[in-house]
């Protein structure tokens, strides 16, 4: 009977350190990651870096640990950063996201890549497709990384509020049949990280906002810069951190379509394109559902305020329109985009405006004039009891 | 303001029963000029601007010319780029109290000389002072060992803490004087560098040139190279600086040595076991 004791003691000793053991390496696999090349041999480093010809600093170290939570984290280097082989690193090759980075997209099985994505890219507004798309300053548009950063994948719990148990639940009956946990894990966040809209609303504007308010180069571009975007409701919104208000996403890049293929408005498949605007307004089926009965004469109407294309098409009448102005992309641009009724919007707007300003700086002042004599009287009144 | 009427100071009976009431009206109107400038805060600043997208937009309005690379560069100060594609955390600018002096002139990344090595060399600056390897002659001259110094206290230890260069200290030739009392071994000193970088815009290119030559006397002409500390018996004791033995055994191997020595191209192995260095607390 001790026999039996001591032996049932001993197995289920054996089954915690079991348990401990394997609880230990799932722990540990998911901070690791797959280097097979040991690059990590150097550059789990912090200082490893150098300062380039340009003065740029440049850092070559991988925190380890945090990369393999990230959504490249179960990427090998070689896999971004082809010819690495030579040391040092002189034939490195640019990381080209639209190459094959040898995973299985378990959808269609075959290997993994953004070419999709990149393709898309290409073709649209912000693209250098010079084919369909030629730009004369192909420099100034924003390369993949100038949008997208290499995010960590959060901790499932933030998907629901802050619901960690109905999560819990979620991926343990996930994992009824999906036995191998760390791939269950992994698969679910990035499952969850796909639910999420990364960006709150004012990150969203701060990230068109970093290039498209730069008058210089919208100006090289044939465009206005968009601080007329800030002259909106839709903006004050932002500002003020309202739920469901509307960024730049909102109209340019609705449900059905990508941030990766924004079109001009030309375009017939532009969402802001005028066939498209009850659609892109109304948003219906989307998760922000902003004018859900919106109408075409509703839709039709201006989002952006007036900016420097009306000023310059409202003063194209004078007579020396053309020697003041220089005739560059934006006046060529503006003379294409602007009907002769909106030129009259915005002269009858700029009018309002002005008689608005004199109106309460007449106010203002009448006020001011109010009081100083007011304070005046009351003082002769105090001098004379 | 008191007045002298035959000798006697007159307190302005006036202004004393008017403070009250004036004191009043501040503390009736403060309340309405902080909501006012809580209010003017909110509807011009109503967000902090988070600072990735802040950098970006700064990146965006370049000034023209070099005059804009130079003030860029003065105007960096988030030296640790939060966006980093490869995840760079805090080490990559720890803050140090003990500082090795020339970093105050040569940056983070000293080395760019040699393109073979110059990133694998400043991966050792990171803990590993230069004095340390930059003036060895002077090393033969006095008593000195080498320790661990505290980044934050100062404190020299022979005890390895934190791992693969994320220790909190570095390693500097401690220097033994009066054969019990240990000091850093600095072969440039602080006074000096610091008397140099305040009269350094007041001289002539010639009298840089000299001051240069000054300060870095005692700076060894050839410093010490892969091979000298990664062999058996080597410029450093590894195992006085507290590395375990799988770890020294490495460390002492001639794989990486070898590969920057001998080979041009060089096809990292995957198959070497390089020895695990636990993070000790």
């Amino acid at each position: 009977m001790r026999f039996y004791g001591l032996m049932i003691v001993k197995s289920c000793m054996l089954a915690a350190i079991l348990v401990m053991l394997h609880t230990g390496v799932t722990y540990a696999q998911g901070d690791v990651l797959p280097d097979t090349e040991n690059c990590l041999l150097c550059h789990r480093y912090p200082n490893m870096g150098r300062y380039d010809k340009a003065g740029n600093k440049k850092i070559y170290y991988v925190n380890e640990k945090m990369f393999a939570k990230s959504v490249h984290g179960k990427l090998r280097c070689k896999s971004c950063h082809a010819g690495l082989d030579e040391i040092p690193h002189t034939n490195v090759k640019k990381v080209d996201c639209s190459s094959k980075c040898h995973i299985k997209e378990p959808s269609t099985g075959k290997e993994f890549s953004h070419e999709n994505m990149v393709k898309k890219y290409q073709r649209s507004v912000h693209g250098a497709d010079s084919a369909t798309n030629p730009k004369k300053h192909p420099e100034d548009l924003p390369t993949c990384k100038y949008c997208h950063d290499n995010p960590m994948y959060r901790p499932p719990r933030d998907i629901w509020g802050k619901s960690e148990a109905l999560s819990n639940e979620t991926l343990a009956r996930c994992m009824g049949c999906h036995t191998a946990s760390q791939w269950a894990e992994r698969f679910y966040a990035h499952f969850t990280h796909r639910m999420r809209k990364r960006r709150s609303q004012t990150e969203v504007v701060r990230l068109c906002t970093s290039c498209h308010e730069d008058q210089e180069k919208m100006a090289r571009h044939g465009l206005e810069s968009i601080e007329t975007y800030k002259d909106t409701y839709h903006w004050i919104q932002v500002e003020y951190g309202v739920e469901n208000a509307p960024d730049c996403f909102s109209c340019h890049v609705p449900l059905g379509y990508s941030a990766h293929d924004i079109r001009p408005r030309t375009d017939r498949i532009s969402p802001i394109n005028m066939t498209n605007r009850v659609k892109t307004c109304s948003n219906l089926g989307g998760m922000q559902s902003c004018h859900p009965g919106a109408t075409k004469e509703f839709a039709t109407g201006r989002v952006h305020a007036y900016g420097m294309k009306a000023q310059l098409m409202a003063a194209k009448n004078n007579k020396n329109f053309r020697e003041e102005q220089d005739v560059t992309l934006v006046v060529e641009r503006a003379e294409k985009d602007f009907s002769p009724e909106e030129v009259f919007h915005y002269k009858i707007l700029k009018l309002l405006r002005l008689f608005y300003k004199l109106l309460i700086a007449s106010i203002i002042s009448f006020m001011l004039v109010h009081q100083v004599l007011d304070y005046m009287a009351s003082r002769r009144h105090h001098k004379s009891h | 303001m008191a007045k002298f009427v035959n000798g006697v100071k007159k307190v302005p009976t006036l202004f004393l029963k008017r403070l009250p009431i004036f004191l009043l009206k501040v503390l009736y109107i403060l309340p309405f000029l902080l909501f006012g400038i809580w209010l003017l805060k909110l509807v011009y600043f109503p967000h902090e601007v988070p600072q990735v997208e802040a950098k970006k937009a700064g990146e965006t309005s370049q000034v023209a010319g070099e005059d804009g690379i130079f003030k860029k560069i003065l105007l960096q100060k988030d030296v640790v780029p939060r966006e980093h594609f490869h995840m760079v955390d805090e080490f990559v600018s720890r803050p140090e109290t003990v500082h090795p002096t020339c970093l105050t002139c040569h940056g983070t990344y000293p080395h760019s000389k040699e393109k073979k090595v110059r990133s694998i060399l400043n991966f050792h600056a990171g803990f590993i002072a230069c004095s340390v390897c930059h003036a060895r002659e002077k090393h033969d001259e006095h008593l000195v060992y080498f320790a661990w110094v505290d980044r934050e206290t100062g404190a020299i230890s022979k005890q390895r803490k934190g791992e693969y260069g994320k220790y909190p200290a570095n390693i500097f030739p401690i220097q033994i004087a009066k054969g019990v009392r240990t000091r850093i071994f600095r072969p440039v000193s602080e006074e000096a560098a610091q008397q140099f970088l305040l009269y350094k815009d007041k001289y002539t290119p010639d009298q840089v040139a000299q001051a240069k030559a000054k300060l870095h006397q005692h700076i060894s002409s050839k410093p010490v190279f892969c091979s000298d500390c990664h062999k058996k018996d080597g410029y450093l004791d590894f195992k006085e600086l507290g590395f375990p033995k799988q770890r020294i055994d490495y460390l002492n191997s001639t794989e990486i040595v070898g590969m920057i020595e001998k080979y041009k191209k060089f096809y990292l192995p995957s198959k070497i076991d390089f020895g695990a260095e636990e993070a000790v607390e």
